[in-house]
């Protein structure tokens, strides 16, 4: 057996190349130093408002903390009394029930509607959920003109309830996408084992994939809610304004939002500053839905895979 | 199929019948409702810039602002938000990867009017007090630092903007640039690459459509948010176009908030006509920015 | 060092200087590569030797494409992963070099073709420089053509040169991944099961050119399948897992005593068809 050598000239190529190769590496190492640097300094650059924010909400917002803060109302400073203030507790209640109606209409809605689109499969089914998912990135303000028109055309008082119903339009589509990838993640084995034993395609729904879904829909859910309590332009116009505690939700309320946006066009330095505490208090409980939310998904997923 | 399940079909149809005319009627009743205040204006609302309402409605002014403060923001954005986005998947360790994504996460949940203070507070601030007279210093006064610095415009709503569109940016970035195969990666380091060179001429080419769609939906976002730029900016009051770093004056979104005074027509029409352009606007880059993500997702090899 | 069988102490039938081809081999001494501390493969030495192809047969898991990755280092980007032993490529340690120098100059062709789907055909089998920031249209053009013949795909893409990679069968893809590995003329082509992922015909058209490229690199080749290793290699390393699954090496010798008369019943075992 004869063994082929590389002749000379092929051996002089692969030295020409490789040194050619060799020859600036290190500049070639350094350039790519130098520039992933430059990607992790974007990354800090990008992460620094949350800094500056949580820095000045809490420390200007932390001075506020009081629990009368949080049992007071709304009080107007005058000229004699610039700093009277007052507290949130009709923001915080009117908030509260905004978004308590609004779960209570969206949650249910957004969830058969999640097992509506699930349970099909057509062309308009496959329209409808590219709609759901173009609907959620609209500016919110959107909805807020909606039930304005609506308000305009069926002569409705200005209320809690109709933000609430603006508030559900939002929620909607957000609670019907994760109830609808929750089935799709129920796993064919327990679904199959379902119908091997007998059960149609209701009590499939209720007593098999539902509850397996649970680990995406109540995190779903959790956000939509943190997600409408910040919401501002939906409910801006149409919950009236009051500066008395209020949980009739067909009256006129304010919300924490509101409440900072009005605010903030104060004249007053010490209503001007107030906004600082109140979005403490909305962050705050954002950033609990938040991880609430995180940390069920978290277990539950957990707990599927065993 | 039993009794039940026929029952339980047909609700669910109808269901869905009805939700689909609700969103219909959703868009369907802006729009229609709209229609008399474009025939009351006709086009000088596109072509005019002296948006003072009750009076005059030519929301020129209003349509290049939103365009304007949207490009400032992408500028930042998209650089820094693709960078980050990099650093997320090249770079931060594993164990940092959940802190660094929550705290991305956190940013996203952020809600507008929180944006909206910090805006009026730290922004505003440090723009008028800062940014703007070294910007007229360095421009000498000539564009695009032209007249007087006036904290309250659309140098600080673009910057407000660009920090609200960067968690979107980043997230889908990043959840882009983790679909490239890992062959992809792996043939590119066993040239011989550096790691920069790497992503620079492989990742990122092979992500690119995917990026952008991350970028038209952070884009999206922007050309929609009201809230923030409303206590930023208020609406527009000012005849002059938006051209220039000092200018003041509202976006389409932050309009409809500042200049909202009950149902007088023909002020409420007016700024219906203004959401119809926000629902053009966002929903076609909104609806372009996912189709890119999607058929990024679904290339294989 | 008995158990683990002969090591480099066979020749070829022919008279050549063994001391002028020291230094152009792939030595392996007491290779071991661990994941959070647990072996995959461990204490394996044999030398690679040029202008032959050497082989790594054995069963799933016995580790040989954990070793052929620790050769150009791929290991590096896993930080769980250690390698302790030592691999001298043409009597240089490939662990005391940067690594993107050592990849510069170990190639790799893997297991499913992975072409760049952003580049066209030229570009691709060019990446190799651009990658490496090295500049010369006149050299490069003549480079990719040389590999792409190499590859026996230079007829079939000659004008198609500028069109996407994608355009390509699957078996042309993985000839085009090997012209890609080729063009910077590196001094190793490591092969990770090359052809599993192919049709007949295309296996056969690569097995058909890994004879020639031994020529022009060291080829050292990962195959789950006997016959191949048996029709393309000069020697051949035959692994195994262990009770602990870690992978150790039973046998290296020529393929023609590996396949005809093994030193080890159980490499015998393997041969037979007994397991793997």
């Amino acid at each position: 057996m004869s063994v082929i050598v590389e002749s000379d000239q092929e051996a002089q190529a692969r030295a020409h190349i490789q040194g050619l190769i060799a020859r600036r590496f290190q500049r070639r190492r350094v350039l790519s130093w130098v520039s992933l640097s430059f990607v992790g300094l974007a990354l800090l650059v990008a992460l620094f408002p949350l800094y500056s924010i949580l820095e000045q909400t809490v420390a200007i917002g932390g001075h506020y903390m009081r629990l009368s803060f949080f049992t007071q109302n709304e009080l107007s400073p005058t000229v004699q009394h610039p700093n009277l203030v007052g507290g949130i507790n009709n923001a915080l209640v009117g908030t509260l029930i905004i978004v308590a109606v609004a779960v209570v209409l969206s949650v249910p809605l957004g969830i058969v509607g999640g097992i509506a689109l699930f349970e099909f499969d057509n062309k308009f089914v496959a329209t409808m959920r590219s709609a759901l998912f173009s609907i959620l990135a609209m500016p919110s303000i959107l909805y807020g003109l909606f039930v304005l028109i609506l308000a305009a055309s069926f002569k409705l008082p200005f209320g809690a309830y109709l933000g609430s119903i603006a508030l559900a339009i939002l929620m909607i589509p957000m609670v019907a996408i994760v109830t609808f990838e929750g089935l799709g993640e129920v796993p064919r084995l327990h679904v199959e084992a379902g119908l091997a034993l007998g059960a149609q395609r209701l009590s499939l729904m209720r007593r098999v994939m539902l509850p397996e879904a649970r680990g995406r829909i109540l995190p779903g859910a959790l956000l939509a809610a943190s997600r409408a309590i910040g919401e501002t332009a939906p409910v801006l116009f149409v919950i009236g304004s009051n500066s008395y505690t209020s949980w009739n939700p067909f009256s006129q309320v304010e919300s924490l939002p509101t409440v900072i946006y009005s605010d903030l066009a104060s004249n007053y330095p010490a209503v001007r500053a107030e906004c600082w505490a109140m979005g403490l208090v909305a962050m705050t409980i954002i950033l609990i839905f938040n991880l609430a939310a995180r940390s069920y998904f978290a277990w539950s997923s957990r707990e599927l895979a065993g | 199929m039993g009794h039940a399940d026929f029952y339980y079909k047909s609700f669910l149809k109808i269901f869905l019948a009805v939700l689909g005319f609700i969103f219909v009627v959703f868009f369907g009743l802006i729009i229609v409702k709209a229609i008399p205040g474009f025939r009351f204006e006709g086009w000088s609302f596109f072509t005019t810039a002296n948006w003072i309402a009750p009076e005059s409605f030519g929301a020129l002014q209003l349509i290049l602002a939103t365009l304007v403060t949207t490009l400032m923001a992408l500028c930042v954005a998209v650089p820094i938000g693709i960078g980050a986005a990099v650093a997320i998947v090249y770079l931060v360790p594993k164990s940092l990867k959940i802190l660094v994504s929550s705290i991305v996460g956190i940013l996203a949940s952020v809600p507008s009017i929180i944006y909206g203070v910090w805006g009026v507070f730290v922004i505003v601030h440090f723009s008028g007090y800062h940014l703007e007279p070294w910007l007229a210093s360095v421009f000498h006064g000539h564009w695009p630092a032209t007249g007087a610095p006036r904290a309250f415009g659309i140098l600080a709503g673009g910057i407000v903007l660009s920090v609200m569109i960067l968690p979107i940016v980043i997230a889908v970035g990043a959840s882009v640039l983790e679909t490239v195969p890992e062959e992809t990666t792996e043939a590119a380091y066993a040239l011989g690459s550096t790691k920069s060179r790497v992503i620079r001429k492989v990742i990122l080419p092979r992500a690119r459509g995917g990026l952008t769609g991350a970028v038209l939906l952070g884009t999206a976002r922007a050309l929609g948010e009201t809230i923030a730029l409303a206590t930023i900016l208020g609406s527009a009051s000012t005849g002059q176009l938006p051209f220039n770093l000092f200018a003041t004056g509202g976006t389409l979104a932050s309009s409809i908030a500042t200049d909202f005074s009950g149902f007088a027509e023909p002020t409420f029409e007016m700024l219906l006509c203004l959401g119809v352009c926000l629902i053009v606007i966002t929903f076609t880059t909104g609806a372009i920015g996912r189709n890119l993500v999607a058929k990024q997702a679904r290339r294989y090899l | 060092m008995s158990d683990n069988g002969p090591d480099g102490s066979v020749s070829t039938d022919d008279s050549r200087e063994d001391s002028s081809n020291q230094l152009e081999t792939v030595e392996l001494h007491n290779v071991t590569v661990t994941f959070s501390k647990k072996p995959a493969v461990r204490n394996v030495s044999f030398t690679a030797k040029r202008d032959r192809v050497t082989s790594l047969i054995g069963p799933s898991g016995s580790g040989k494409t954990t070793l052929l990755r620790a050769i150009n280092r791929l290991h590096d980007f896993n930080k769980r992963a250690v390698v302790t032993g030592q691999i001298l490529v043409h009597g240089t340690d490939a662990y005391q070099m940067p690594a993107p120098v050592l990849r510069s100059r170990v190639g790799m062709v893997f297991q499913r073709p992975n072409p760049f789907q952003t580049m066209s055909i030229y570009e691709n089998v060019a990446s190799g420089f651009m990658l490496n920031g090295v500049r010369g249209k006149a050299m490069i053009d003549e480079a990719v053509e040389e590999s792409l013949r190499a590859a026996v795909l230079w007829d079939a893409v000659k004008d198609r040169l500028k069109q996407p990679a994608t355009i390509l069968s699957g078996g042309e893809q993985q000839r085009l991944c090997i012209a890609r590995a080729l063009a910077i003329k590196p001094e190793v082509l490591l092969m990770d099961e090359p052809t599993s992922s192919l049709d007949p015909i295309a296996t056969q058209q690569i097995e058909d050119l890994i004879g020639d490229l031994k020529r022009l690199t060291t080829v050292i080749i990962v195959t789950h399948n006997m016959q191949q290793a048996a029709r393309v290699s000069d020697d051949c390393a035959f692994l195994l897992m262990a009770e602990d699954r870690a992978g150790e090496l039973i046998e290296f010798n020529t393929t023609e005593k590996i396949f005809h008369d093994p030193s080890d019943p159980r490499t015998l075992d393997y041969i037979a068809g007994k397991f793997g």
